[in-house]
């Protein structure tokens, strides 16, 4: 095909994709200028490209488009939706004649007057709203045309890239950079004896083909805007059809993922979308009943966390209703009613995922046929991703799809089991331990082999007898377990001989002897040169028959009532002073090492600058901190965050259900028997009132208005330049006078010299001394001693309330 | 036109095989074993840096697995994607041939019958020929 040609269909065939969105967008606001001009662009630039490339029928639809546009742009005709779906039909129309085109065959003979009909018509009767049915006909027409146009095609699958010219460039200076590189290498080997500088060359090479990697793989990024480009045309198409009034919001589109991940969860999220549509949101009348603003909200956003994308759909419809769901599915046999009794909300919740069940009273059109959620979960996890789903009744849902950003390099743990190599992806590996570990057990009841970790009980899979290996007769000592988590709620003990190594492996889809029966993801050629198999997680355990458990086997955001009963987890570590304590493990998010230099003390309270943010820093206990690294636990109760320094941490134990309650509240909530010893547990709820004390002082008073402090007697500079910050830091708002003024909160009185003291007003008087003289009264408060000072005086600002 | 056909040997009988279909013909040995896969899959070898699946052509014959220890003889070809290795007892020849391939008359032994349909004339020998890219096509059916 002529060159020019080509490219005139491609760039075509992108633009369409993105300028359905802006149509629909436009429609919505039609005031929108800038939208306006783009999709007149659109049709003004093919109108050019088609006089050129003499392709009549094209230039005959996008004249007659961009006529419209331009009446629209002068104000001379109103937009309406009828005309916006007269220029949808156009561009339908397009679309499909450059399909037609890229395969190659002649454009089909055909007219398009009903096209231009429709458009004259749309300008012509702005309000009639029969004009649905008639965009629907002119594109049930347009649809027969194409598909029998591409009937009579043989599919000819070209698939062709756009880069950007600078990618190329740093591609192309990639590869001299590589020559040059390899050139050093070979001038290095023919002199031999000076293996450093050889050395030095081969890691030059290495880092140049690690650039040129990168490169070569940015070529398959692109933004998920392109995925995100069709839908507001499915939501309007949808939202029509049924009668609803749906707004889309689209956000991240800037994310880059692999083209390939693009086109693996384009259905999965068409599907969801279309639910979302249909189920989730409901008719205007029934918003407006509910309290609710008649257009439902669509929220797609995305984002990049670590190597993986976060694609959540949100809607604010009705929710799941879980009761029916749950006597779906005991009407059709995938629970019994017994099950169902027993399951929690998140579990009857994740019912939306067995095959056969939707909670649609009937058949739509849009949804409800047998294409169901099920479909979505097993095509993302096919490509390792995860779908979960959250739903609040009456107030709406939300899906969360987490898919890998590309699916050719992937990290892994390479690992061997009856003396074959063997991949697994890290993503889904939590930990890795010795069967020899005391923290071990391995126990088989009736045949059913389960491990329990640290007390923890998962399933046991030995991967030689999975794979069938013949020499199934094991000695577990020298073996190494990983636990896995194949999914959020799928998890289990993995044995394997032995764990190899961390590797980076470019991971290739297996022929289809290989993937069909599902435990393979794919191969990968490692540095060996011997092929070797990427497992996947979830295939393993459907093969060994796991099911899901109820429980997230992350455990970290539990709230069931299981983990009340056995008292959750706590982690153990060893303090300053050398002593065990516990602290709970939902509380930490994570252990770091730090520098002590990092340390400051602001405040009175030791803080350490972590992303823009000053976090109190506790656990010395007033010793001095050591030289070099200091382990801390990073806790959060979720809206503020602290350090705890520790010395050591030792263990994940279970609290016993029952602890020891100590006589007074303080750093210590409670006691645990932990084996024979009892254990301290920190109270966090107590740090974390304490430690936040001289921050959040002003805002401790809540609504209040700010305390007002008298001063009285100081020397002006220190007053003004010193003191006055620092209190009005604290909520104070300082008047500074010769005379004590009644009226004051705090009264502070710098200086032996001053005026004669009403008795009344004792209470709420801070005097302030001289810095390193000692006071006279044991009442003076050093001017420098800032903790006390904030200390005395929001004593005297509680006296004084109370007084 | 003549098509050019290879003529190699499986199970100890000679057959035909379309060149076209054919990348190269290619000595393979280190074949690594997937556990759990159909017993006409070998395993996996690595081409440069392609991985190919290598696939027994004489198991559907003599439903007898092969012993993967020695070097084998590959027939390396595409398809859907994929690579594969068409594992055969050896390659003689490759020959240009005029005349149209006819279908197989008379009903050929039951492993036999996977692999081809069709039989063609060389040098006055009758031989079958073998048509790979259908056994892809339908075993995957088999296998799962």
């Amino acid at each position: 095909m002529d060159e020019l040609l080509q490219e005139f269909i491609s760039e075509t065939r992108e633009n369409l994709e993105l300028l359905e969105g802006e149509l629909v967008a436009w429609e919505t606001d039609p005031a929108d200028r800038e939208r306006l001009d783009a999709i007149f662009r659109f049709f003004h630039t093919i109108k050019g490209s088609c006089g050129f490339l003499n392709l009549p029928r094209f230039e005959r639809l996008s004249h007659a488009a961009e006529d419209k546009l331009s009446e629209l742009r002068e104000g001379n005709i109103e937009p309406s939706s009828a005309l916006v779906s007269a220029i949808l039909a156009i561009v339908d129309r397009i679309g499909e004649l450059s399909a037609v085109m890229l395969s190659g065959d002649p454009l089909p003979d055909g007219e398009d007057e009903e096209l231009l009909a429709l458009l004259h018509d749309a300008v012509a009767n702005p309000a009639k709203v029969a004009d649905d049915e008639a965009g629907d006909d002119a594109k049930v027409r347009a649809t027969e045309d194409a598909s029998a146009a591409s009937a009579r095609t043989k599919p000819l699958n070209v698939r062709s890239v756009r880069i950007p010219l600078m990618l190329i460039d740093h591609m192309m200076n990639g590869v001299s950079d590589l020559v040059l590189a390899r050139n050093e290498v070979s001038r290095r080997l023919r002199e031999p004896g000076d293996e450093a500088s050889l050395m030095s060359a081969f890691d030059r090479l290495s880092s140049c083909i690690a650039e040129l990697r990168e490169s070569v793989s940015m070529t398959r990024m692109q933004r998920i805007d392109r995925l995100f480009a069709p839908l507001p045309r499915l939501v309007r198409e949808v939202r029509n059809e049924l009668g609803k009034q749906v707004k889309l919001v689209c956000e991240g589109g800037d994310v880059e993922i692999d083209r390939e991940m693009i086109e693996m969860i384009r259905d999965p999220i068409t599907h969801i979308i279309r639910n979302a549509v249909d189920h989730g949101v409901e008719a205007p009348e029934t918003r407006k009943q509910n309290g609710k603003r008649a257009t439902g909200k669509i929220r797609i956003t995305a984002r990049q966390s670590g190597n993986q994308v976060l694609v959540e759909i949100e809607d604010d419809g009705q929710g799941i209703d879980t009761d029916k769901l749950g006597q779906k599915a005991v009407a059709a046999n995938i629970v019994t009613s017994a099950d169902l009794m027993a399951m929690s909300e998140k579990a009857k919740l994740s019912l939306i995922f067995a095959p056969g069940l939707s909670t649609a009273n009937e058949v739509t059109a849009i949804s409800g046929r047998g294409v169901g959620m099920d479909v979505v979960k097993a095509n993302v996890e096919r490509i390792g991703g995860t779908v979960e789903v959250e739903s609040v009744r009456g107030k709406g849902s939300m899906m969360s799809l987490r898919v890998p950003l590309t699916l050719t390099i992937i990290p892994c743990l390479t690992l061997s089991a009856g003396g074959q190599r063997f991949a697994l992806p890290r993503s889904s590996v939590r930990e890795i331990v010795r069967v020899k570990n005391s923290h071990v057990k391995i126990a088989s009841p009736g045949g059913a082999r389960v491990a329990y970790i640290r007390g923890e009980c998962m399933p046991f899979i030995s991967l030689q007898q999975i794979l069938c290996f013949a020499d199934a007769d094991e000695e577990l000592d020298s073996k190494t377990i990983i636990t896995v988590s194949a999914t959020a709620n799928i998890g289990y003990a993995l044995c394997v001989d032995a764990v190899m190594d961390h590797e980076e492996l470019v991971v290739r889809p297996g022929s289809p002897f290989i993937m069909a029966n599902d435990i393979y993801a794919g191969t990968t050629l490692p540095d060996n040169g011997l092929p070797m198999l990427l497992l996947d997680p979830l295939g393993l355990s459907s093969k060994a028959q796991i099911g899901e458990t109820e429980d997230d086997i992350y455990g970290a955001d539990n709230d069931n009532v299981e983990v009340e009963e056995n008292g959750g987890q706590a982690l153990i570590f060893r303090d300053f002073s050398d002593r065990r304590h516990a602290m709970r493990l939902s509380v930490i998010d994570r252990v770091e090492d730090f520098s002590s230099a990092m340390l400051c003390e602001a405040g009175g309270v030791l803080r350490i600058t972590l992303d823009g943010e000053s976090v109190p820093v506790t656990g010395f206990d007033g010793a001095a901190p050591p030289e070099g690294m200091v382990k801390f636990l990073n806790i959060s109760d979720g809206a503020s965050r602290m350090l705890y320094a520790i010395k050591d941490f030792s263990d994940i134990v279970t609290l016993p259900a029952q602890v020891e309650v100590p006589a007074t509240p303080g750093r210590i909530e409670s006691i645990a028997l932990i084996g024979d010893d009892p254990i301290e547990i920190i109270d966090t709820h107590w740090l974390f009132a304490n430690q936040a004390k001289p921050r959040k002082a002003s805002e401790a008073r809540g609504g209040d208005a700010r305390a007002t402090c008298c001063v009285v007697g100081s020397d002006s500079r220190w007053c003004d330049a010193i003191l006055a910050p620092l209190l009005r830091n604290a909520g104070y708002d300082l008047q500074i006078s010769d005379d004590i003024n009644t009226e004051a909160d705090v009264i502070l009185i710098d200086g032996t010299d001053h005026p004669d003291i009403p008795e009344t007003l004792s209470p709420r008087i801070v005097y302030l001394s001289e810095r390193d003289r000692q006071d006279n009264q044991g009442q003076r408060i050093n001017r420098y001693d800032r903790l006390a000072l904030l200390d005395a005086m929001e004593q005297a600002r509680a006296a004084g309330g109370n007084a | 036109m003549k098509d050019l056909y290879l003529i190699a040997c499986i199970a100890g009988e000679e057959v035909a095989i379309k060149a076209e279909y054919v990348e190269s013909v290619v000595k393979v040995s280190d074949i690594v074993p997937v556990p759990l896969s159909p017993d006409f899959v070998c395993g996996l070898c690595a081409l440069r840096s392609r991985v190919l699946t290598i696939i027994d052509m004489q198991y559907f014959v003599t439903g007898q697995v092969l012993d993967l220890t020695a070097e084998h003889n590959a027939i390396v070809m595409e398809h859907d994607g994929n690579n594969y290795g068409m594992l055969v007892d050896s390659v003689q020849d490759v020959v240009a041939i005029g005349i149209e391939a006819e279908p197989l008359r008379g009903a050929a032994h039951a492993g036999w019958a996977q692999l081809a349909d069709q039989m063609i004339a060389v040098d006055g020998k009758t031989l079958l020929m073998v048509e790979p890219h259908r056994l892809l096509e339908n075993s995957p059916r088999l296998a799962a």
